[in-house]
């Protein structure tokens, strides 16, 4: 089963719409799909800005993953499967199967093990491909999906130029170097020096500055590996390399996954520590990372209007902003669901492996 | 399908403003009449104050009647 | 001691965080509080350092602020927290729904509810599942509890047992058509017949259908006998009872008092829309807004017709008709602390609707000769019999009956209805049941005619309430609704006179409250779930705003209330003096025509037995 993870730089940055085209593809490619949510989503309108927002509506055979509550508030039948020990906002988590069509409020695990609970049952009912739509700017519990789609646009930023600035330098955080390498099973932050000792501090993150100062008192010999298995605050992690250079230089920093440093710090921020990194000759690698299939943009941001203190639909530029993103962004396929070209998303994130050189040559 | 949103009103639907109007006779005729534009079925005005140049107006109309069959009653029935 | 984190992540308002750091430390946590303006990084590395078993965010919403506390949960995740942490937010501005869009375990809305926080922090999933716990743990009430019912008052005592001496030997010997059907209708439910059952005719049902019919007026006859029902009656389709059924099936309210602080008073709302399909969507909202009981109200043509009719049965017009069938709908659907008072303080059917309401389940009976047999109502022989009949059913079933004084609103000094509860009281106790006086909190007119209200409506109403504590210790429930004539249609008007009535009963520590909705003195149409909502609202923040403050007497309610002692004591002494209760009724003792009462005729003659 493949497992592809939905996120927004943003709300409203278009994830749901470009979700449910994957799901359409899916569904016309015959494979058995599957969804589910690290937040809540369904409703008709945005809950902030009240703004009409994309449903999903799921077709019978499809599987799904949510809250209890949530299936008495769809309009889709769901046969209820089973129920999982997870607890969320809206209840036990259910995994079920479509029996008659309509639309569905999703509201699923919001942790990444349990997340992967519910992958374990999605596989158990045979589902070829399952779609996890993200929360909120929240990738961490992503950590398990096979690959991701990001969405970004005008609903970020409404400065094209800012947003395609900050999709790349995401981009090149999502796309550490990956190294296998032996670490302590749960441990916290692990230092291992080049006379071979090695330390572990309790807290896993580096964030907060006693967390700062313990690291640098720790930090005596010259270091041969650091390990950062949680939260890493770009500006300390700044800090440390200036206060540190010298024991930390030719060291091999390594993190969980690129994931938690997103959640630790704008990737704008961490596009200014990698030159410092390179120039200490510290390598940055992470244990895992999911793939990042491709991204979409879109124009559409919510304008907030003074005299009455509510939202309407606004638009930048799509043509100028889908270019600027192509422009910038080489690495991996760049879309606007709603603009062409119209490349088929399932090979997009099936056979990423063998995909043609489609990147640039679609712009 | 899709039930109507009124389908899902209990009982009555008020419609509560403030009607400028000449006296309260015009704010009375004034209220019926925004009963029937509204297409609010037997539209009654339950309350009616005017004070000289308008009238606080409340106006009722049952979608369900105590003994009618209640649209709402289907969302019990279809699960 | 458990830590708990409180995050304001807010720039300048941590109120929410100071009163809840407060409770916390009440209910033995270590509340850690942080400042306003601490950014998601601070509270997690205080986190880090404290490892708190839960984080509770307070914070009001704006577009970005939910960027803020998506990424305080990421940052919460990517930092290991969230397998030993707890994520909570609250605030007046978060929904449910954003809650769980940004990740949360839990999420607290509207104004802060400690009993959810408290299970959320023992890690009791927290929302809708935890909203039926709370209601199944919560014990129903007992109004009647700890009253002793000792007179205070010697010289009213001994005039009541003077008058229910006279009653009960009155009675004796005594029948009538109400009585007999009731006790058929008794070995009917002892026996599982019900009049209309399809099945194979026992001879026992036969004969028991022979006789009941044989009790009835025409237009009930003809229902079991041509299943012809009475005009503005339909049967209810098994189909709408079972979607209603499951309609309720998947939806609970948390159950929130309406009282700020104490136990007393309860509340009740009056229903009786005809339909028991709507009667029970009435009482779910009421149940859902704070009401602690019920009561059931049957049309006014079924206490004028002798015998009742079975099934499911809707009514398109108001008061909703007194059947098992719909009885025990009603009382599945209500939450099961809910008291449920059945209606029989009038009317033909008085000794067979107690039958019925037992078997229904009903917590409360309500019976009032004097009222029922005036103004419209019951013969007073009739109901005489009948009413000491079913004071004996309630006695046995230990089911407390309230005794309401409406006949106020006639233009009945309150002094003359008080006289007549009074003896209710004394007839109850004497006969084993547990009475519940009623005063009726109003502007009736005897108030209007005589002025007795001009400046305000406090002075007397405290007065009616203080007397009752003077005279007996038994339980006071104001009624029926409080405020009666003082509504007007207009529903913030209405609300408001009924929450200030309601907040006044409370202040004067009386034990239960029937209140109205806003469309009380709306009468053109069906009583709404909304109207009935309205009120709830009011009476709530009116106890809110009033907190344990007890209002102090002021001289002229002092005198009030010595003027109603006296005037009781005085119709007392002309009762028991007449020596005939019956005739006291007749001859306008406890209420002449000149205070608007007149002798009910319905059931004239049908009293047999005994010396007449």
């Amino acid at each position: 089963m493949k497992t592809v993870g939905f996120a927004g730089t943003a709300k409203n940055t278009g994830k749901t719409t470009t979700a449910l085209h994957v799901l359409q593809a899916g569904k016309e490619a015959g494979l058995r799909l599957a969804l589910t949510s690290i937040g809540y989503d369904g409703e008709n309108r945005d809950n902030v800005t009240g703004l009409p927002k994309p449903r999903y509506t799921l077709q019978p055979g499809m599987l799904v993953a949510t809250g209890s509550t949530c299936l008495r508030s769809s309009t889709a039948i769901v046969r209820a499967i089973e129920e999982t020990p997870i607890h969320t906002i809206f209840g036990q988590v259910v995994v079920g199967e479509v029996t008659y069509p309509g639309t569905v409020l999703l509201a699923g695990p919001n942790r990444s093990s349990d997340l992967q609970h519910v992958f374990d049952i999605f596989t158990s009912l045979g589902c070829n491909l399952a779609l996890v739509d993200g929360a909120l700017n929240r990738l961490v519990p992503m950590t398990c999906v096979d690959g991701l789609v990001l969405s970004t646009g005008a609903a970020f930023d409404q400065r094209i130029s800012h947003v395609v600035e900050h999709a790349g330098a995401l981009l090149r955080l999502l796309r550490m170097p990956v190294i296998r390498d032996e670490v302590p099973v749960n441990s916290g932050l692990w230092v291992e020096f080049k006379d071979q000792t090695s330390c572990v501090l309790g807290y896993g993150s580096l964030i907060g500055k006693n967390l700062l100062d313990t690291l640098l008192r720790t930090l005596i010999a010259p270091v041969k590996k650091i390990y950062i298995p949680g939260a890493c605050d770009p500006h300390l992690l700044k800090l440390l390399i200036d206060q540190k250079a010298d024991l930390l230089r030719g060291a091999l920093m390594l993190f969980r996954s690129p994931l938690h440093l997103v959640a630790s710090g704008d990737p704008l921020l961490w596009k200014e520590i990698f030159p410092l990194l390179e120039a200490t000759d510290i390598q940055p690698s992470s244990l895992q990372t999911p793939q990042v299939f491709f991204m979409t943009v879109n124009p559409f941001y919510p304008r907030y209007l003074d005299r009455n203190g509510m939202y309407e639909a606004a638009y930048v530029d799509k043509r100028e902003l889908l270019a600027a993103a192509c422009n910038r962004i080489s690495e991996i396929p760049v879309l606007d669901i709603f603009q062409p070209p119209f490349p088929d998303v399932i090979s997009l994130i099936n056979y990423f492996a063998e995909l043609p050189d489609v990147t640039r040559s679609l712009c | 399908m899709m039930q109507k949103a009124l389908d899902r009103v209990v009982d009555a639907l008020d419609v509560e403003t403030f009607l400028y109007a000449a006296d309260e006779e015009e704010a009375r005729s004034l209220a019926e009449q925004l009963a029937a534009e509204l297409n609010l079925p037997h539209g009654d005005v339950v309350f009616l104050e005017y004070k000289g140049f308008g009238a606080r107006v409340r106006i009722r109309s049952y979608i369900h009647h105590p003994g009618d069959r209640y649209r709402w009653l289907e969302r019990g029935s279809s699960k | 001691m458990k830590k708990v984190l409180l995050a304001p992540l807010d720039p300048v308002h941590d109120n929410a965080v100071k009163l809840l750091k407060r409770k916390l430390s009440e209910a033995g946590y270590d509340a850690i509080a942080m400042r306003p303006g601490t950014t998601s990084e601070e509270v997690i590395e205080k986190a880090l350092e404290e490892r708190p078993i839960a984080i509770l965010v307070s914070r009001t919403l704006g577009y970005k602020v939910a960027e803020t506390l998506g990424r305080l949960v990421d940052l919460a995740e990517a930092s290991g927290l969230r397998e030993m942490t707890r994520l909570g937010v609250g605030g007046m501005a978060i929904t449910k729904e954003t809650g769980g869009e940004l990740g949360f375990d839990a999420c607290f809305t509207g104004e802060l509810n400690m009993t959810e926080v408290l299970a959320f922090l023992e890690g009791k999933p927290v929302g809708l599942q935890t909203a039926g716990n709370a209601v199944a743990e919560r014990q129903k009430p007992n109004i009647v509890q700890g009253f002793t019912y000792a007179f205070k008052d010697k010289e009213i005592e001994t005039l009541l047992d003077g008058i229910v001496d006279q009653i009960l030997e009155w009675v004796k010997g005594k029948t009538s058509p109400g009585i007999e059907r009731a006790k058929l209708r008794a070995e009917m439910l002892a026996e599982g017949i019900s009049l209309r059952s399809p099945a194979k005719v026992s001879l026992t049902q036969q004969r028991l259908r022979e006789q009941y019919l044989a009790l009835c007026d025409d237009t009930i006859r003809a229902f079991y006998l041509t299943d012809k029902l009475p005009a503005g009656v339909r049967w209810l389709a098994a189909a709408e009872i079972e979607a209603m059924e499951n309609l309720l099936g998947s939806a609970k309210a948390r159950y929130s008092p309406l009282r700020h602080v104490g136990e007393k008073p309860l509340f009740f709302s009056q229903y009786g829309t005809g339909c028991p399909v709507m009667d029970v969507m009435h009482i779910k909202v009421a149940e859902a807004w704070g009401v602690d009981g019920v009561l059931h109200f049957d049309p006014s043509w079924g206490a004028q017709c002798e015998g009742l009719l079975e099934g499911y049965l809707s009514h398109e017009h108001d008061g909703t008709i007194l059947t098992l069938e719909n009885l025990k709908f009603i009382r599945h659907a209500q939450e099961p602390a809910t008291l449920w008072n059945v209606r029989g303080h009038r009317g033909l059917n008085t000794p067979e609707t107690q039958v019925l309401g037992h078997a229904a389940g009903a917590d409360l009976f309500k019976i009032n000769i004097p009222y029922g047999s005036t103004a419209g109502g019951t013969d007073p022989q009739r109901l005489t019999v009948d009413g000491v009949y079913s004071l004996r059913l309630a006695a046995e079933y230990g089911i407390p009956f309230d005794i309401p004084g409406n006949d106020e609103l006639s233009g009945v000094p309150p002094f003359k209805t008080f006289a007549g509860i009074l003896i209710m009281v004394a007839l109850g106790l004497k006969l084993g049941a547990k009475p519940i006086p009623k005063p009726l909190l109003c502007y009736s007119p005897y108030m209007t005619i005589y002025g007795r209200m001009d400046d305000n409506m406090i002075d007397m109403n405290i007065a009616k309430l203080m007397v009752w504590r003077e005279i007996v210790d038994a339980p006071v429930w104001p009624g029926e609704p409080v405020g009666f004539m003082t509504h007007s249609p207009e529903r913030v008007q209405s609300s408001m006179m009924t929450a200030v009535h309601a907040a006044l009963a409370s202040s004067m520590g009386v034990d239960a409250v029937t209140i109205a909705s806003s469309d009380e003195a709306y009468s053109k149409g069906p009583i709404s779930a909304a109207a009935r909502v309205d009120t709830l609202r009011a009476v709530r923040d009116a106890l809110r705003f009033q907190g344990s403050v007890q209002l102090t007497p002021t001289p002229r309610a002092l005198t009030l209330a010595d003027e109603i002692h006296d005037g009781i004591c005085e119709v007392l002494k002309t009762v028991a003096e007449r020596g005939d209760f019956v005739a006291s009724i007749c001859e306008g003792l406890l209420g002449n025509e000149e205070d608007g009462l007149y002798p009910g005729r319905i059931g004239a003659g049908t009293v047999s037995g005994g010396r007449l």
